[in-house]
């Protein structure tokens, strides 16, 4: 099925060198959609990204934007911006003229082009700073204006390679809201984002991609990728706390660390998966699966305990008020819905 | 300032000071304080040199020769850097005239060009002129074609080099992002990869300008004698058997500092005005 507004990448494969770095892929992004591309570092993200661009090459597949086959057509000749991890703004021109590039080349008379460059300056809140040099700007910043000036050329496609990764903390949620501002206006672009970060790609994408040996291993909406990986690689890499052997019986039971619940699918040894606030520790009580402190660890949303259930390392939720010890007992409560369990044996297994 | 700039002020100092002193020698040497022929304080050869047609035609002649030089260089190296790039072996072809003398250089040159030279004797042969003298005179030539021809074949490397390294730093993800931001190939190499090669390269550019204009070996071999390009002027006064005449090479020696001087705060000035600091 083609896509009638949007990117689709069909059959992709990417090469690394004179060997093939990524396999068969196979991706669609809808005009207004953000998708994320996740993967461990070296993976082929930005390779991908540059090929789709048209700044690398395909060793077979198609690149379609809004249902036009731009596999072989130049970079400027796809409809795709590509920015890069650092805005690479154009040093020897002042901001307005930065923004007014992608229309200039277009043949958008000097003034007009100035006049929109004028508007997008305005929607990233840097109209007053249209005269000065790109050098006199704060980092932020430069990345907003980098946006404006990407939004100027109308791209169908968005590539964004790691947009955050070089700002701090303070510059990097200054930066996504301007993305966010922007790209949830009317009919934006298609939007394909590389990160590391697995928070910050399900806070900003409707779906992610994980990439994973050469491929791409998941691909859905960000609760279903961290609440449901389909693979122990997606769980690893997505960062899943509580991974647990399991094995499902012939009457379709699941047991693990955590006791037994019903899971249909075929006997043999499987992973049982939970998020870490899926599992709450109590005070001993009676009628739940008891568990061991290990330790206390502060997050930036609370604190978090680490127990050991049957000799399975686990990540849970204190309720409120409960004074930990460690080697205490504790209760932990799970609700059977939450755990996910991946058809794969366990390492070791 | 603190301590931990010291060092580096001092290697400054090192490396400016033999430009300072020459500077106020040739300075009181001009106005017959110091040297050979001193007499006591006069302004008599700083004005007989700065009133002289042969000053003015010789620095006139020398900046034109060295400014085409200079120009022709910058443009073949810039579109040289562009496309030798990724090829090595492009790059060490273009690097190899660095390796020889400028004397050398001009000899060769003098080989080609001369009216008994190669290109004469080719011409010649090929029946283009009726006898090697009629080849068209391209050394001793006023408009010094064989000197400029000579002076950009030893500068290209040097600003080649240069103009690669401007490249490899700055300019490929800029071009990236021209292209996909829409700009086809040749408007990102005027609008993006030139400006960037001439922000990057222009101080280099200044110093093989500067080196040009003081250049004495090539001048000496394959420039004209009416006008005195600026360098042998400096070499005849300075060896000049009248020793009164001795203080003027200071004179043009100044001159010659002070307009690469000017060059040069001309430069810084249009650098702090085109990209002012954080």
């Amino acid at each position: 099925m083609t896509i009638r507004n949007g990117l689709e990448l069909s059959h992709a494969y990417v090469p690394f060198g004179e060997k093939t770095g990524l396999e068969d892929v196979n991706l669609q992004v809808a005009r207004g959609e953000r998708v994320a591309l996740l993967g461990p570092s070296g993976v082929g993200k930005t390779s991908l990204l540059r090929a789709i661009a048209g700044l690398g090459k395909l060793s077979s597949g198609t690149v379609r934007v809004d249902g036009r086959d731009v596999t072989a057509a130049p970079p400027e000749g796809r409809g795709i911006v590509y920015m890069h991890q650092s805005p690479s703004l154009f040093p020897h021109v002042s901001v307005l003229d930065n923004v007014a590039f992608p229309l200039e080349v277009r043949g958008v008379p000097r003034s007009a082009a100035r006049a929109a460059a004028t508007e997008l300056l305005e929607r990233v809140r840097l109209r007053s700073a249209a005269l000065r040099q790109p050098s006199t700007l704060s980092g932020g910043q430069r990345h907003r204006v980098a946006l404006a000036r990407a939004l100027a050329a109308d791209p169908a496609v968005l590539l964004l390679d790691e947009p955050f990764a070089s700002l701090d903390p303070g510059l990097r949620a200054e930066v996504r809201d301007a993305v966010v501002d922007l790209l949830e206006r009317g009919d934006g672009p298609a939007v394909l984002l590389v990160t590391h970060d697995v928070d910050e790609a399900a806070g900003l994408a409707d779906r992610l991609a994980v990439l994973l040996q050469a491929r791409i291993a998941q691909i859905g909406v960000p609760a279903e990728v961290l609440a449901c990986p389909r693979s122990l690689a997606v769980a690893r890499f997505v960062g899943l706390p509580n991974l647990m052997r399991g094995v499902r019986d012939r009457r379709a039971v699941v047991t693990c660390a955590l006791g037994a619940f019903d899971r249909p699918g075929p006997p043999g040894p499987v992973v049982v998966t939970a998020r870490g606030g899926a599992l709450r520790v109590r005070a001993r009580q009676g009628g739940a699966t008891i568990g061991t402190v290990r330790g206390l660890v502060d997050r930036v949303h609370g604190t978090a305990v680490r127990i050991d259930v049957d000799g399975e390392r686990l990540l849970a939720v204190p309720e409120l008020g409960l004074q930990l010890e460690v080697g205490a007992s504790v209760d932990v409560v799970v609700d059977p819905t939450s755990l996910h369990v991946i058809e794969e044996p366990a390492d070791g297994d | 300032m603190s301590r931990r700039d010291l060092p580096g002020l001092l290697a400054a100092v090192v490396v400016a000071s033999p430009v300072l002193i020459g500077a106020v020698y040739s300075t009181l040497a001009a106005v017959g304080l110091v040297g050979v022929g001193a007499q006591g304080f006069t302004l008599e050869r700083v004005i007989d040199t700065l009133t002289s047609s042969e000053t003015w035609s010789g620095v006139a002649w020398t900046f034109a020769t060295a400014g085409a030089a200079t120009a022709v260089a910058v443009a073949a190296a810039f579109v040289l850097a562009v496309r030798v790039r990724d090829r090595r072996f492009g790059q060490v072809m273009a690097m190899l005239p660095m390796a020889v003398p400028h004397v050398a250089a001009a000899l060769a040159a003098l080989l080609m060009f001369g009216q008994s030279g190669l290109l004469s004797r080719l011409t010649y042969a090929l029946g283009l002129t009726t006898a090697p003298a009629d080849f068209q005179p391209l050394v001793y030539d006023r408009a010094g074609v064989s000197l400029v021809l000579t002076f950009v074949w030893k500068e290209l490397p040097y600003l080649t080099l240069t103009a690669m390294a401007v490249l490899l730093v700055d300019s490929r993800e800029l071009e990236e992002v021209a292209r996909t931001l829409g700009a086809t190939a040749r408007q990102t190499f005027w609008r993006v990869t030139w400006p960037q090669l001439w922000r990057g390269t222009a101080p280099a550019v200044i110093a093989a300008f500067a080196f040009l204009v003081g250049q004495y070996e090539m001048p000496a071999l394959l420039a004209p004698s009416n006008p005195t390009a600026l360098s042998i002027l400096i070499y005849e006064r300075a060896v000049d058997p009248n020793l009164l005449r001795r203080g003027e090479a200071h004179v043009l020696g100044l001159l010659a500092l002070s307009i690469s001087g000017l060059l040069v705060v001309a430069h810084q000035w249009w650098r702090a005005r085109a990209e002012p600091g954080p």
